[in-house]
């Protein structure tokens, strides 16, 4: 009842409830654009965030996550392209439709369905992440630090690509993050007599140029997505006759979602695509999956809208992004000088509860703004491709500038653009360099006060059971990747075998 | 075994990377023991931490380059039992460009460069609309008057945006000279 008087407060008396509005509408129309992933939607607006309040800045952010889900389903349907990584899986169903004439009722289909699926999983992280975070409070120094290098091992661990160059890249990551002045002694540290480090590298500039830039030198080298007639795109919300049918695929997508939200690297595409084949699997009809199913379109689109919503169960309640899009949103906490984690709860109540109240009108006016944004949004996605990258290049650039109105940071941000490049050029997964980087500062200062109190020894870590446990679990998906990598070397290798014998 | 002199063992492209982030790591590790030691560090000092990156990140670096060659020894030994003619197409990570590609992505961050040169001499507004209309053009569209007039466009957008509702201060150029 309290919680409830607070997000009413901080609803009521702060621009919070005008952020979840336009956070959901700029998500809406980033996630339909090919090749803005939610993740970029959010590090093109983090820059934007600086002059808010912690509470409207988040919750700007996680509104966006909410609308971005939802808008990569639009070019989905009607385009054949996958707007968000997410929506790859309603791509199959949702295009048929369109096909077949039914687009603006696959469009209903995936905005109600986006919020049955956002709700839920909203529930979930209002129910649960308090719980969790109390877990989190009986963690101490070496706890944290262990917590921290088992979030690395996780990310690692469940990304895509090998699992040396992941844990390459939470290197580098944990490096970054050690540029600037030691917050522990006061030294500075690779700053290269460069008065412009000495604060460290912002967060925001490594999440722009690796997420933004990089993902605009792709797009010139990458042809123009296809463009849309302006006919079958009224939405067309399914009545109570059609949604009953729906229920179920829902029901299955939000499950889904919910879990796969909660576990570090899933995500809204794996959820997307489980969830499909679970809704195939209990469908009435199975057969007419691939086809043109409405189901096919309400589990991935639940699904992924659920994960938006419990991606922050592991950020509040440990301290731990499992996604890209999650650290963004997790940099942006530590950009407003917010500590996520169990003491946020204690701290910042004010704000927890103003995201959850945020969040849940980011979610209710997903339902009027999806339906006001449709033109909008189809009208940014028949711009062509170039003007689209060329302005989206000269925001990031001015956004950026205005951070502390000063060039050092673009060329900063164009750094690391082309660091994002040649990661996305050799196959670096960009998840455990951002991790790295969020979470560099809680594993050097847990670490180093856990060996205060000892005069450096580090029998600590075994000495508290919470730290041994949590250090072994991370052993343990470190080897079983270890192992899973050796099987892949070999099934390649029997795969060729197997080409000759044919 | 007629198959045998065609497959060669070839250097595979993460040896490289192992060897450029093995030197990265060393070079990382040179400037850790550069960092000096005060008088607040406790059991622990300010370098302790970036050394172990950097011992981590070279022991990763030598891993991908033992785990290429071994990969691509693999590869070779599988190929060549199985008497093929030619190798088949190595699977490799990453995006799957033409090295032209390539350049054409890198392209786009000269333009920021660009950008970044000429903004403290024209000013904001008038690189940002450069900026707009020659990065339209390098992504595709074709020239044309319409080009600058979108970009035009766009930068007064931009300009009323930043500048006149943010209150962002964006370099003026030389157009305050020139008004006296």
């Amino acid at each position: 009842m309290e919680g409830l008087l607070t997000a009413w407060n901080v609803l009521t008396g702060s621009p919070a409830i005008f952020a979840a509005f336009g956070g959901v509408a700029w998500g809406i129309v980033g996630g339909a654009l090919p090749g803005i992933s939610p993740s970029i939607a959010l590090a093109l607006l983090l820059p934007f965030t600086y002059g808010m309040d912690p509470t409207t800045a988040i919750v700007l952010l996680a509104a966006t996550y909410v609308g971005a889900e939802y808008g990569g389903s639009i070019p989905a349907i009607l385009i054949n392209t996958p707007g968000t990584n997410a929506a790859a899986a309603t791509v199959i169903d949702g295009y048929q439709m369109h096909r077949q004439g039914k687009g603006g009722e696959a469009l209903g289909i995936s905005l109600q369905s986006g919020v049955i699926g956002g709700l839920a999983g909203l529930i979930f992280l209002i129910l649960f992440t308090k719980p969790l975070a109390s877990v989190a409070l009986a963690f101490n120094f070496p706890a944290y630090f262990a917590l921290g290098i088992l979030g690395l091992s996780v990310i690692v661990s469940l990304s895509n690509g090998s699992l040396l160059k992941g844990l390459m890249a939470a290197a580098v990551g944990l490096m970054i993050a050690t540029i600037g002045t030691d917050p522990l002694s006061g030294v500075s540290r690779f700053t290269f007599g460069e008065a412009e480090l000495l604060t460290g590298i912002p967060y925001v500039l490594v999440m722009v140029g690796v997420f933004a830039i990089s993902e605009l030198m792709m797009q010139a080298s990458t042809p123009d997505w296809g463009k849309t007639d302006k006919t079958q795109t009224r939405i067309k919300l399914p009545n109570f006759r059609q949604w009953r049918k729906l229920w179920r695929a829902q029901g299955i997508g939000s499950g889904v979602g919910i879990i796969e939200g909660v576990m570090p690297g899933a995500g809204g595409s794996v959820a997307a695509f489980m969830s499909y084949n679970e809704a195939k699997r209990w469908s009435s009809e199975p057969e007419t999956f691939g086809k043109g199913a409405p189901e096919g379109v309400a589990a991935p689109e639940a699904a992924n809208n659920a994960v938006a919503c419990t991606a922050l169960v592991p950020v509040l309640s440990f301290g731990i992004p499992g996604s890209n899009s999650a650290a963004i949103l997790m940099g942006g906490m530590l950009i407003h000088g917010l500590t996520p984690g169990p003491m946020l709860f204690q701290k910042e109540p004010d704000f927890v509860y103003g995201l959850f109240a945020g969040l849940a009108v980011a979610n209710v006016a997903l339902l009027f703004i999806g339906i006001l944004m449709m033109a909008p949004a189809l009208w940014m996605v028949n711009r062509p491709k170039p003007y689209l990258m060329a302005v989206i290049f000269a925001l990031v650039f001015s956004g950026i500038y205005s951070i502390h109105n000063s060039t050092y940071d673009l060329y900063l941000v164009l750094i690391f653009g082309l660091l994002g490049y040649l990661m996305r050029a050799f196959g670096f997964p960009f998840l455990p360099l951002v991790l790295g980087l969020v979470l560099g500062y809680l594993i050097e200062a847990n670490y180093r006060r856990s060996l205060e109190l000892t005069a450096g020894d580090h029998s600590i870590f075994l000495n508290t059971p919470i730290a041994l446990g949590l250090l072994i679990a991370a052993a343990i998906f470190i080897c079983v990747s270890v192992v899973r990598d050796v099987f892949q070397a070999r099934k390649a290798a029997r795969k060729i075998a197997a080409g000759a014998a044919e | 075994m007629q198959g045998q002199g065609a497959i060669r063992f070839q250097v595979p492209k993460d040896l490289w990377i192992g060897l450029f982030f093995l030197g990265l790591a060393l070079a990382y590790r040179y400037q850790a023991g550069l960092i000096p030691i005060s008088p607040l560090d406790g059991a622990v000092n300010a370098a302790a931490m970036p050394k172990l990156f950097a011992g981590a990140l070279a022991i990763f670096s030598v891993l991908l380059v033992i785990r290429a060659l071994a990969v691509e020894a693999l590869f070779v030994r599988a190929a060549r039992k199985a008497a093929l003619a030619k190798a088949p197409k190595r699977e490799t990570d990453g995006i799957k460009f033409t090295p032209r590609e390539h350049l054409r992505a890198v392209g786009v961050l000269l333009f920021g460069l660009g950008y970044l040169i000429l903004l403290p001499y024209l000013g904001y507004v008038l690189s940002v609309i450069l900026l707009i209309a020659a990065l339209a053009v390098y992504m595709g569209t074709k020239p044309s008057p319409k080009v600058l007039g979108i970009a035009a466009l766009v930068g007064v957008i931009f300009y009323l945006l930043f500048v006149r509702l943010l209150s962002i201060p964006l370099p003026a150029g030389f157009w305050p000279g020139l008004m006296g």
